[in-house]
């Protein structure tokens, strides 16, 4: 070997010299206690003794660990236990030595100790059990090892289960709380007192577009536009807000979001974190502001029904009070009538709109369907008009196709809808303009055209979007009077049929067109459509 | 002594020879205290004789035991120098750091030992 070739040749006198001096060193070493161990090497394997003080090091390791630790000879009288085992036992150590383990067992698990003590040649086993402490009844793990081949004590490892389970408790309430967060239709942000995120709720992420954890709150929920700014400090302190509606700009979204903020205060009540909060409301704040258009709407409307009332009833008042004097019929007898009959038109045709707009509102517009021809609804409705137009001194025109135009309609409804465009033509058009009508069928859609175009008012761009909604006139009410539910009722009835109603102008002054297709019919329309 | 003895300085702060690096072996028994104790004054000692030109093995004989027949070891702990020739071992704790630094040659024996 090449250490032996170092150092002097066995037998020589500098071996034997360096030998003594080697045995000399040793005692002398020994006698001043600089060793603690010493190697035997009788055998083909030397081995390691050391004086009793030096395992004080793993005595120490083991009382310092977590887990109870004993070494129990056959009989399971225990010979060695490390503090936390005294303590998970609650006896002292001195008097656990020489103590039977099967003392802290109950009587049923005492054929598992005397397994784990006499195991039928396994070499590891590992089983739960239940120990006798001063508390009451503790469950353990334990786990054997074999430190001498030649004497059958057994170390075992003793874990306290009862510290893992209540662990175990903790991490369910934590998976279920977490659980509960995430079910959280608002968003729930918990942040320090820095105004940091430390937690954040799935709607949380979702509405910030990002994963907001350990960022500063307000960069990931930027909030403006509130009464005041959100203030970590006040919150601290003890600030509380309930449903405080903000203006987020958030992933190019721009959200109304009601935000709820507090402190979230520790045992001993002071303000830990901050919690927030906050639900999208853009939608319900946009419908709260379409429910406050109609309201307005609704409002205007009934001032116009007031003021339509007005005319016709002064009318039948001072015509109640002519007939009253019977004298005075005869002489003016067909004017007053004639005034009564427009005055009670008036009213009817009010009704009417009414009990329609309630209809539309209501969803409870239905059709009684029939195979007609366009043509002669729309001739009959120019028939009825032409008394009107007459006396408007209007140039008219309406152009028919020659083949009919079958379509399968309601023919109330229908001849509602041009009665109505028509109406409209003549009221916005001044005396001497013109007002021409026009049916015809375009084959590629199989759709019945027909157009009502005026020399009138016109409508301004602005308005024309807003032309089929309900009570709008284009602000003309006041000068034309009715209540702007005409061309609303006509696009429903229009839609309810499968076709589509649009309206078109240039400008004010430049007259309109209003178009409406309605889709063919293949079924030939009977030959007399009467109503029924 | 060894006639490979090289006399040295009676201070060895400066390293001694630039080229020289100092193998030593430590034989210990777990963390017995006194294994402990000598692994503490080796190394304090190197740091303070030998800085930059050691390497210091220990060998735990409690791991195995079997090791200790190569240096014929049989109190513990012992520290033997297996660079610079010749192999010189020192038995005990090293607290003497005297003796110590004489057994490894870095210090002249004083006078004649008894």
């Amino acid at each position: 070997m090449k250490t032996r070739s170092a150092l002097t040749s066995p037998g020589s006198p500098e071996d034997a010299q360096r030998r003594l001096e080697e045995t000399e060193a040793i005692i002398r070493a020994i006698s001043e206690g600089e060793v603690d161990a010493f190697v035997i090497s009788g055998t083909d394997d030397p081995q390691v003794v050391t004086l009793s003080t030096a395992d004080s090091a793993y005595r120490l390791l083991t009382d310092k660990m977590m887990q109870g630790a004993i070494t129990v000879a056959p009989d399971s009288t225990i010979l060695y236990a490390n503090v936390p085992f005294a303590r998970l036992v609650g006896v002292a150590v001195d008097r656990l030595v020489g103590t039977p383990l099967t003392r802290f067992v109950h009587d049923a698990d005492r054929p598992l100790i005397e397994a784990l003590l006499w195991p039928d040649g396994s070499e590891h086993i590992d089983s739960e059990l239940i120990l006798k402490a001063p508390d009451g009844d503790l469950p353990v793990r334990i786990e054997t090892a074999r430190p001498f081949e030649d004497a059958r004590a057994v170390c075992l490892i003793v874990t306290d289960l009862s510290e893992r389970r209540r662990h175990e408790a903790l991490a369910e309430a934590e998976a279920l709380s977490r659980s509960i967060f995430d079910q959280a239709v608002d968003a729930v942000v918990v942040c320090d007192l820095q105004g940091n995120v430390v937690r954040a709720s799935k709607s949380a992420h979702a509405l910030g577009g990002c994963n907001p954890l350990l960022k500063p709150f307000l960069s990931v929920f930027p909030l403006t536009g509130g009464p005041e700014p959100l203030d970590f400090t006040a919150i601290e302190q003890g600030q509380v807000l309930r449903n405080v509606t903000f203006e987020m700009v958030c992933a190019d979204r721009r959200l109304a979001v009601a935000v709820s903020a507090g402190p979230v205060v520790d045992a001993k009540g002071e303000a830990v974190a901050a919690v927030i909060t906050m639900t999208d409301v853009t939608g319900i704040t946009r419908a709260a502001e379409e429910l406050k258009h109609a309201d307005a709407r609704k409002d205007e409307m009934l001032a116009v029904v007031v003021h339509e009332l007005r005319d016709p009833l002064a009318t039948i008042h001072g015509v109640s009070q002519v007939l009253e004097y019977e004298s005075a019929i005869e002489p003016a007898g067909t004017r007053v009538r004639q005034a009564l009959r427009r005055a009670v038109d008036q009213i009817s045709r009010l009704v009417e709109d009414l009990t329609d707009f309630n209809r539309i509102r209501l969803h409870k517009l239905s059709l009684r369907r029939h195979p007609l021809d366009v043509r002669s609804i729309v001739e009959r409705a120019f028939e009825s008009r032409r008394p009107m137009m007459a006396a408007r001194a209007l140039q008219v025109e309406l152009v028919l196709p020659e083949t009919p135009v079958p379509v399968s309609a309601d023919e109330t409804r229908l001849t509602q809808v041009f009665v109505n465009l028509l109406n409209n033509a003549i009221k916005f058009t001044p005396n001497g303009g013109e007002v021409r009508v026009r049916v015809e069928v375009d084959d590629p859609s199989g759709m019945g055209i027909v157009t009502v175009r005026d020399t009138g008012a016109g409508i301004a761009q602005e308005v024309l979007p807003k032309i089929f909604n309900a009570f709008e006139q284009g602000g003309r009410s006041e000068k034309y009077g009715g209540l702007g539910v005409g061309l609303t009722l006509s696009r429903r009835i229009v839609e309810l049929h499968g076709g589509t109603i649009e309206a078109a102008s240039t400008g004010p002054g430049a007259g309109s067109v209003f178009t409406v297709r309605l889709p063919l019919s293949s079924d030939a329309p009977s030959p007399s459509v009467g109503e029924q | 002594m060894s006639p490979n003895d090289k006399s040295k300085p009676p201070s060895t702060d400066a390293p001694a020879d630039a080229d020289a690096t100092w193998n030593l072996r430590l034989y210990v028994a777990g963390q017995t205290p006194k294994s402990v104790r000598a692994f503490e004054n080796l190394k304090r000692l190197c740091d303070e004789h030998l800085p930059g030109q050691y390497s210091i093995e220990v060998i735990d004989l409690i791991v195995n035991p079997r090791l200790a027949k190569e240096d014929q070891i049989l109190a513990i702990p012992t520290l033997v120098r297996k660079l610079p020739d010749p192999i010189r071992k020192i038995i005990g704790d090293l607290s003497d750091t005297e003796r110590t630094l004489v057994g490894l040659q870095l210090r002249p024996a004083a006078v004649d030992r008894k």
